[in-house]
């Protein structure tokens, strides 16, 4: 379906920094391969750029954010699959 | 006059729970983060039961990306399914976002294209969480920093059709509402005017901050949910009581940078209060004839 | 496997020395767990009640009975400047602090403290039953402390339970002398221990209930335990006194800088009533009752982190 390739580029866009640089820099290049319908690739070339750098930005923040939380410490990893896949 | 029983509360955070827990004579009601406890042992899950006795108890989760054309990620829907099992809590929701796509995770919730796709996308997912978790969640409309591309619906027709077609809740964030609004130039309050009240059952208020463009030509608001509601925000929940007279849930929500607990009590009695007086004006027949959300 | 079980399928007043022994273990083990399940089947019946989580001594009452709540509330009441300590001894600030209580124990306490008091003196029997007519009954009729009817029904399932094991082992004791056999004494006491054992169920203070609702209480307040050492006297907040009344008066931080210096010297020598646990513990009667968790496990109900 177009609509999950449209979602997927846009996905490429807010995660992919040299992606979203090499869209930045030469847009129909890069939609020239893209399987998009002739309606998704006018949309992305008319699309808000300052925003998409920013929301680029922002996501790239929360991932970040995510990564730095600290994480489950072995045990307490055995604990949780056990507990979502035995149900205890 | 008729008195509307609204429920005014706080998002449930470690850091806030011992506050929250001694307070809870003025708080109504608690939301947890559904997705927190997708390790949680049958204790914690426990825990949030029993806490449930003391307050009401709202779910909200954050990874589904439900509003996609994308199937949701079955694991996860599964994950949902089993706190909402060993919970015992009914009422929770999600957003209309997508979160990923394929293989990639975005991190956190992207608006998704206003068309057609995505809302049969949407209504499809709706369906198969239906179906594994038994209840559909309250659906919450999210912030965005850009116009959503291919979108051939506006903001508020997107949720009218997204809301009509699938009978969800409609859990309205304001400050989103407010961020949008002022970042695309649109009047907040007319757009207010313009979403699907009739389908409302919550309401989440939060705060942000400016943040500039890269080019450094304007300013775009950023919901962070680490700022005080700010008093625009306050003056649109008036604006929504006084158009609709359901009771409501309403919720604050603060993730961090957590000002002392009686700030954010205040804030709960200052929504508290905005309900009130916007109710008043509902049942005086103050606000312009409109199409209202009546029960 | 299959002589394990042929094993139990003999007759057991035939088994010699060690095997009945065995024998005796298993069913006692098996009896044991059975009192344990039924008395768990009933207490766990009653649904989860409301609880006043503004009243830190409810859940001090709630956690290790009447002495502990009275303990909480003595340093409650020196941390929010009501009561002056010196050493072990203990004196009203001035006449109008019983004003300033907001509790009934405090209340008492504050009564009995106008002349400089021992803390042994308010940990007596009089003020505990004070205490105890204060919750027993609230925390009694929520199912969570095991007050005369809960110790009846567990009566009811406990003490015919020890009473076979009894007439079991005492048969068996019989049939074992009439044969000529006098070397009885490990399988009398096994028997006087596995009586013991069930009959001690009877007389925990929580109910099964009441352990469960500590372990959820523990685990919601979760982010007060993991920043104990941040809690400060005189902070005009309910964080110490919830402290304790959670994990008891040792939570509290005890750096100078915390404020609670005066807390070991208030209760000199360590008092354990005898069968109700450790001001620590997380179960009163026997931690198998306590199912998943005894000790709060796990955080609390985080945020979504963004």
């Amino acid at each position: 379906m177009s609509a999950q390739h449209f979602e997927h580029f846009l996905a490429r866009l807010y995660t992919d920094e040299f992606f979203l640089e090499t869209f930045l820099s030469y847009p129909e290049r890069l939609l020239k391969n893209a399987e998009l319908t002739r309606e998704e690739r006018s949309a992305l070339l008319a699309i808000d750029r300052e925003g998409l750098k920013l929301a680029a930005r922002s996501f790239r923040a929360k991932r970040k954010k995510r990564e730095s939380k600290p994480k489950l410490n072995p045990l307490k990893r055995a604990q949780a699959f056990f507990a979502t896949r035995i149900g205890w | 006059m008729r008195e509307l029983k609204h429920r005014v509360g706080l998002g449930f955070r470690t850091e806030l729970a011992p506050s929250i827990l001694v307070n809870l004579d003025s708080i109504d009601l608690v939301e947890v983060m559904a997705d927190d406890l997708f390790t949680a042992n049958e204790a914690r899950l426990r825990a949030v039961r029993t806490m449930h006795v003391q307050v009401p108890v709202t779910l909200h989760g954050v990874g589904l990306g439900l509003a996609s054309s994308q199937p949701v990620c079955e694991k996860h829907l599964a994950k949902v399914a089993r706190v909402l099992e060993h919970t015992g809590i009914a009422s929770w929701s999600e957003h209309l976002a997508f979160v990923r796509a394929c293989e990639i995770e975005i991190g956190h919730l992207a608006a998704p294209p206003r068309n057609e796709a995505t809302i049969e996308g949407t209504l499809k997912n709706l369906a198969r969480i239906k179906a594994v978790c038994g209840s559909l969640p309250a659906l919450e409309n999210v912030a965005t920093l850009l116009e959503p591309p291919g979108s051939t619906y506006s903001e508020a027709e997107y949720h009218r059709q997204i809301f009509r077609r699938s009978g969800c809740g409609f859990l309205l964030d304001l400050h989103n509402l407010f961020a949008n609004c002022v970042n695309f130039g649109r009047d907040p309050f007319f757009e207010l005017t313009q979403l699907p009240l009739e389908n409302l059952s919550g309401v989440h208020l939060s705060g942000g901050h400016w943040i500039p463009e890269l080019s450094g030509a304007k300013e775009r608001l950023l919901d962070d949910h680490v700022h005080g509601v700010p008093p625009e925000v306050f003056a649109l929940l008036e604006k929504l009581a006084a158009l609709t007279a359901r009771p409501l849930d309403v919720i604050i929500e603060r993730d961090g940078s957590y000002p002392p607990f009686q700030v954010l009590l205040l804030e709960v009695e200052k929504a508290r209060a905005c309900l009130a007086r916007g109710n008043a004006k509902y049942f005086l027949g103050k606000e312009p004839a409109l199409e209202r959300a009546a029960l | 496997m299959k002589d394990f079980f042929q094993f139990f399928l003999q007759k057991p007043l035939d088994l010699k020395g060690p095997d009945f022994l065995f024998y005796y273990f298993c069913v006692a083990v098996a009896a044991y767990v059975l009192a344990l399940l039924l008395t768990r089947a009933r207490e766990y019946a009653r649904p989860v009640p409301k609880l006043n989580l503004t009243d830190p001594y409810e859940i001090a009452y709630l956690r290790d009975g009447p002495k502990e709540a009275i303990r909480v509330a003595i340093v409650s009441l020196v941390d929010r400047g009501l009561l002056n300590p010196t050493g072990s001894m203990v004196k009203i600030a001035g006449s109008s602090a019983i004003e300033q209580a907001r509790r009934p124990i405090e209340k008492n306490i504050l009564a009995m403290c106008r002349s400089a008091t021992h803390t042994d003196t308010l940990l007596g029997a009089g003020p505990e039953a004070d205490v105890r007519s204060i919750y027993e009954g609230l925390l009694g009729s929520h199912g969570l402390v095991a007050d005369e009817k809960a110790k009846q029904l567990r009566a009811a399932i406990c003490l015919p339970v020890s009473a076979l094991l009894a007439l079991f082992a005492g048969t068996k004791v019989f049939v074992a002398v009439s044969r000529g056999r006098t070397n009885v004494e490990f399988l009398v006491v096994m028997a006087a221990l596995a009586c013991m054992a069930v009959y001690k169920l009877i007389n925990g203070h929580r109910t099964m209930l009441g352990t469960s609702v500590l372990a959820d209480l523990r685990t919601m307040f979760q982010g007060l335990k993991s920043r104990q050492r941040n809690v400060r006297a005189n902070s005009g907040t309910n964080e110490a006194a919830l402290l304790m009344a959670l994990y008891g008066i040792d939570s509290l931080p005890k750096t100078v800088g915390a404020g609670f210096t005066y807390v070991p010297a208030l209760f000199p020598a360590p008092k354990q009533a005898p069968g109700s646990g450790s001001s620590n513990s997380g179960c009163g009667s026997s931690c198998s009752s306590c199912g998943s968790s005894c000790g709060g496990g796990g955080g609390g109900c985080g945020g979504c982190g963004s």
